[in-house]
């Protein structure tokens, strides 16, 4: 009987540690999550003013950002410069980490600092940059500056994950390509591009997210125009009313189903599908 | 189907010689097996051949015309890779259909030549799995249908056996030899393998630091090797230093370790230094109490290592060298079984001594 009751006791202790683990990843993802749920909460407000819990609930405010022209304008420009900037980035980012990984091997570590420092680079410092160079050219304001401007703050992310990818694939299987056939670029194409296509995915996902999410850069070349987040920070500058609110929920679902989709379709590529 | 020649083929990196002024011929559907210690350039001189490397210089011509400066995939070479590398995210078929659709050739004779070639190698059943859902035998044969199904005019391979457990390779070797022959196509087989060099090959190309040592069928490599390197690099081998001290006409009297020994040989003159090598098998070992002959030497066991089908003993000769026996154990021969520290007489022949000149 004393045997049954050690083990037993035995068995509580050893559950204790995963009960503290269960405990604390509870309270950090409550933590994480609580701020963005309480928000769309409040979004779901009826009244003028944000409150939680809200007193009444309605789409009222919803109604009111999808119909209003000023947040219409801004989300239609920043998803222009995400759908631009997403494979702009994904091919440059893509081309950068190929030479990095296959050329010679003599400064590679330099260029590979260099060319990602924008990830660390503190972006006011870049922004100011940026906006000299757009004043220069009289591009400011206008596609030709944001585009750009995102581009180098999304290449580094690609370069990144590309490049992780890269540096786990097999050449031979590339090889083997070629001597059944395949040229150079035909065996990236179907051989080498599918395999590391999770790093290409998660390269796309970044690039879009980050670039539909910018403001520190593009307040420095915006003048008249205003992407999404210009145009919440210009609001909040007045007032903070529920609209707000709605607009983060409805960034955070763009985000959240682009994320879903975009994981999709990399498992349907990683799958093989791509060669029919 | 095709014959190779590889002319002064040198591949260098900066001052270092990885493949030294190769020179090779290999014949219409030979099975040239490239055989030497880890770094020797087996590898280099394949990926030369594949176009994977370009040589420092020096020729490669297949089936007469010269291919330096062709890119891989115009040269109608097939590769095998020591892991395989077949395609992860395509399955059997596709990976095996692979080189010919980027011959673009018509679907329907794409399916008929894929399903002819898994057929032979005994895949049919398995063509839809992935890579990632075979054995690694099966994964070999899958490699080996996708680079035949292009009908490539050589074959190459390095190590296809590297990672397969013993019988397996056993089985895959009488496996690749026999398609081999039945496509009659040019191989140039790369291996460290000292039994998969004698068991497959037409000829064997013994290669160290980057150059040839010895190009010969199996049977002359290991019976006549050129140099003591090949000797010793081809199975088990006494090598010993000997001095030929007294000719008379083909019989030479040689000294080594403190033994003398007659043999027959043109070549030796008198004062020689040279060494000799005596394969293990070669050498009879009997019970002391045996009426002894005046050439046999006494000695005794040093020690005894059970191999199954032989035995290998160590054994130290009289006021001469330890040498390693290797005694059939086989209990139709009557065979008789020595204890450690057993007191033997060991009888060498002369046509056990072979002199490397
Ligand atoms: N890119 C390179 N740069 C410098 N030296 C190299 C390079 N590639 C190979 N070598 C050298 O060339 C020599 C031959 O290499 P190789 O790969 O052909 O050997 P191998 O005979 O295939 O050996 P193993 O049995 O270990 O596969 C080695 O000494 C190797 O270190
Ligand atoms: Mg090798």
């Amino acid at each position: 009987m004393g045997k049954k009751l050690m083990s037993n006791l035995e068995g509580y202790r050893s559950l204790w540690p995963r009960r503290i683990l269960v405990i604390f990843s509870s309270l950090v993802l409550f933590f994480l999550t609580a701020p963005l749920v309480i928000l769309i909460i409040q979004s779901f407000t009826n009244e003028s003013y944000l409150s939680f819990p809200p007193p009444t609930y309605g789409t009222r405010w919803y109604t009111e950002v999808i119909y209003s022209e000023d947040w219409q304008n801004a989300t239609f420009l920043s998803l222009t410069i995400a759908i631009i900037v997403t494979p702009l980035s994904l091919v440059l980012g893509t081309l950068v980490a190929f030479g990095l990984e296959r050329g010679p091997k003599k400064g590679k570590q330099t260029i590979q600092a260099i060319m990602i420092s924008p990830m660390v680079l503190p972006h006011i410092v870049l922004g100011l940059g940026l906006f000299k160079i757009a004043l220069q050219f009289n591009i400011s304001d206008s596609l030709w500056a944001f585009v750009p401007a995102h581009l180098t703050i999304t290449i580094p992310f690609v370069i990144v994950t590309v490049g992780a990818s890269l540096q786990t694939f097999n050449i031979s299987l590339e090889e083997a390509a070629r001597s059944l056939g395949a040229s150079k670029f035909w065996a990236v194409w179907y051989i080498t591009l599918p395999i590391i296509s999770p790093g290409l995915i998660a390269g796309a996902i970044f690039s879009f997210i980050i670039s539909f999410d910018e403001f520190i850069i593009t307040f420095f070349l915006a003048t008249f125009q205003r992407t999404l987040p210009l145009e919440m920070f210009s609001t909040l500058m007045y007032q903070v009313k529920p609209s707000i609110a709605a607009v983060s929920a409805l960034t955070l679902a763009i985000t959240a189903i682009l994320t879903v989709v975009l994981m999709f379709r990399g498992q349907v590529v990683g799958g093989g599908k791509i060669i029919k | 189907m095709s014959n190779i020649q590889l002319k002064n083929l040198t591949k260098k990196y900066g001052s270092f010689n990885a493949v030294d002024s190769i020179n090779l011929s290999i014949k219409n559907g030979e099975f040239v097996t490239l055989l030497g210690p880890s770094g020797c350039g087996k590898t280099t001189t394949l990926r030369m051949v594949a176009g994977f490397i370009k040589p420092t210089s020096g020729d490669l011509i297949i089936g007469g015309s010269n291919m330096v400066g062709v890119p891989p995939q115009n040269r109608k070479v097939g590769l095998v890779f020591q892991n395989y590398a077949l395609f992860p995210h395509m399955s059997v078929r596709k990976n095996v259909a692979f080189g010919l659709k980027m011959k673009k050739m018509q679907q329907s004779l794409i399916a008929e030549k894929v399903n002819k070639i898994l057929e032979t190698v005994q895949l049919q059943e398995l063509s839809e799995r992935m890579p990632s859902e075979l054995s690694g035998g099966q994964q070999q044969r899958v490699a080996l249908a996708r680079a035949l199904v292009i009908e490539p005019e050589v074959l190459l391979l390095d190590e296809p056996f590297g990672a397969l457990d013993k019988n397996l390779r056993d089985h895959m070797r009488i496996e690749l030899r026999d398609l081999q022959r039945k496509l009659n196509i040019s191989t140039i087989f790369v291996t460290h393998d000292q039994d998969e060099a004698l068991s497959m090959s037409d000829r064997i190309v013994v290669m160290e630091n980057g150059k040839i040592c010895q190009i010969g069928s199996p049977s002359e490599i290991y019976e006549n090797p050129a140099s003591v390197f090949v000797a010793g690099f081809l199975g088990l081998s006494n090598i010993f230093s000997a001095v030929c001290t007294k000719i008379i006409r083909a019989k030479k009297t040689i000294e080594f370790e403190g033994l003398t020994i007659e043999i027959e040989s043109e070549k030796l003159n008198k004062s020689d230094k040279i060494s000799i090598m005596i394969r293990p098998e070669n050498i009879q070992i009997y019970k002391k109490k045996n009426d002894s002959k005046k050439e046999d030497f006494l000695g005794f066991i040093k020690s005894k290592i059970y191999l199954g089908s032989t035995i290998q003993y160590q054994v130290k000769i009289k006021d001469g060298p330890v040498i390693l026996i290797n005694a059939n154990n086989s209990k139709i021969l009557n065979y008789q079984d020595f204890d450690t520290n057993e007191e033997v007489r060991v009888h060498l022949s002369k046509n056990a001594i072979y002199p490397i000149i």
